[in-house]
């Protein structure tokens, strides 16, 4: 913004007189008086407006942090980000890039919520899209929207790093939001929800167009391609409580993370059969399966593998103690480390 | 003389001052690009205006939804000269405009207020549009 000290020509012309008036030398004599008088006046009335100008301003820029916070509040934090520091003119444009999405909903929600009154739905749903947000937040995915009980993210813009990245970060960001389930199905029910809440998700790779979408006068940032609607049919097509992946994100994250084998979907909108995958749960550190137990001893013919994803310690102990073998037999050792 | 009007834009207020009917009116936004540049046509007129020997009662309506610290300044000023033609005598009202559930704007019209000896200032609140 250019500089603007045309507004204070007048007080600049006061100024100059008093300068020129203590050039003359001649200090004495009513014409000083005067022109001392006239810049006492002048002086008085710019020390006024200058605290009516910085009231002002600090009025407005605290108007200003209250509309910035209060519009935070309705887009991502990434998005308002971009708002708020980029420079140049808000227009109408896209680009190509490759991103992770993400869909997730409530399966059966528009039953459920039909035996529910509308404020019970309402605490319900924004309580499980609050925790869900953070998660969100916490895997840096921009969340894109909300459309009722669904979920929708993407990871790449417009922050990027790298796809592996991206695409193992949603991953997660989809474990986690399962483990953080089941922790709310026992809250819910113990509120008296009696039918259990499960959600499907899905998550694809690839290509997309992002950018502003809509009109001069309104628009929204967000995406559109294949990705995006693969994502949204595998979410679909998952069962209760499952993340299926589609192929090229498996590619990105296959080391880290353990699926089942691939199935073969068909798939609306899609002539092709896509391959998908199920996500069971994260390697370890090692790059191993943190939720699989294995024992193998081919010598005393033992081979245990125990997925703790699908079965508590409590059962696998339980099914143990009703084994009818004698206690010598147990391999006491090998039972401690289920504890 | 003539009237002034200056259509409002995106930046700029309207400015609708009637030497007849003696009502002045700025109405709208105001962070110009160049403030002094703007407004120089608005106090080449009011001091035209003011210089007439007239008693009239003169009515100025400041209706800024809006306004940036130049601007800010130029109202200043602006109220000083009108302040300066109601201490010889010119008989002149200005009333502050705000929405009634803007706070900030009530708040402006009370600091300008303060610094005016001679004008009529009144805050008027108007319904939110």
């Amino acid at each position: 913004m250019q500089k603007d000290n045309s507004i204070f020509s007048k007080e600049d012309e006061v100024i100059k007189a008093a300068e020129a008036l203590l050039k003359q030398g001649e200090l004495n004599g009513e014409n000083f008086l005067e022109k001392y008088k006239s810049l006492l006046k002048s002086y008085k009335k710019l020390l006024r407006q200058t605290k009516t100008v910085t009231r002002v301003s600090d009025n407005q820029q605290r108007k200003l942090n209250r509309i910035l916070e209060r519009l935070g509040r309705y887009v991502s934090f990434q998005l308002f980000k971009k708002i708020t520091h980029e420079k140049g003119k808000v227009e109408i444009r896209t680009q190509r890039k490759k991103l992770t999405v993400f869909f997730s909903d409530l399966k059966d929600f528009s039953y459920t919520s039909s035996h529910m009154e509308g404020e019970a739905l309402s605490e319900f749903l924004n309580s499980y899209l609050e925790i869900m947000t953070q998660i969100v937040i916490k895997w840096g995915g921009t969340l894109d929207k909300y459309m009722g009980d669904a979920i929708m993210v993407f990871f790449g813009d417009p922050e990027f790093t790298s796809d592996e990245d991206h695409a193992l970060g949603c991953v997660k960001m989809a474990v986690e939001m399962r483990e953080k389930m089941k922790g709310l199905r026992s809250k819910w029910y113990g509120l008296g929800y009696q039918d259990p809440l499960h959600f499907r998700m899905g998550i694809a790779t690839g290509y997309c167009t992002v950018g502003n979408f809509g009109s001069s006068e309104r628009m929204d940032y967000t995406i559109i391609g294949t990705p995006v609607n693969l994502a949204s049919r595998l979410e679909t097509a998952a069962d209760a409580d499952e993340v299926f992946i589609s192929h090229e994100t498996w590619s990105y994250v296959k080391d880290k993370v353990v699926c089942e084998p691939p199935v073969k979907l068909h798939l609306k909108g899609f002539h092709h059969q896509i391959l998908a995958h199920k996500v069971l749960n994260l390697r370890d550190e090692s790059g191993k399966d943190s939720r699989l137990f294995l024992l193998e001893d081919e010598e005393k013919g033992v081979n245990i593998k125990i997925d703790f994803s699908k079965v508590s310690k409590e059962d696998v102990l339980s099914i143990i103690s009703e084994i009818d073998l004698p206690p010598e037999v147990l391999p006491e050792t090998k039972s401690s480390q289920l504890t | 003389m003539d009237n002034l009007i200056i259509e409002a834009t995106k930046y700029t207020p309207e400015i609708s001052f009637d030497c007849n009917k003696n009502l002045l009116k700025i109405k709208g936004k105001s962070y110009p690009e160049n403030t002094s540049v703007f407004y120089k046509p608005v106090f080449d007129w009011l001091r035209k205006y003011l210089g007439q020997d007239e008693k009239k009662d003169v009515t100025v309506n400041i209706d800024l939804i809006y306004f940036n610290s130049s601007s800010s300044k130029i109202l200043m000023d602006f109220c000083d000269i009108l302040d300066e033609a109601a201490s010889d005598g010119k008989p002149i009202s200005v009333n502050w405009i705000y929405e009634e559930d803007d706070e900030d704007a009530f708040e402006f019209g009370e600091e300008f207020q303060e610094d005016l000896e001679f004008v009529t200032f009144n805050l008027v609140r108007k319904a939110v549009e």
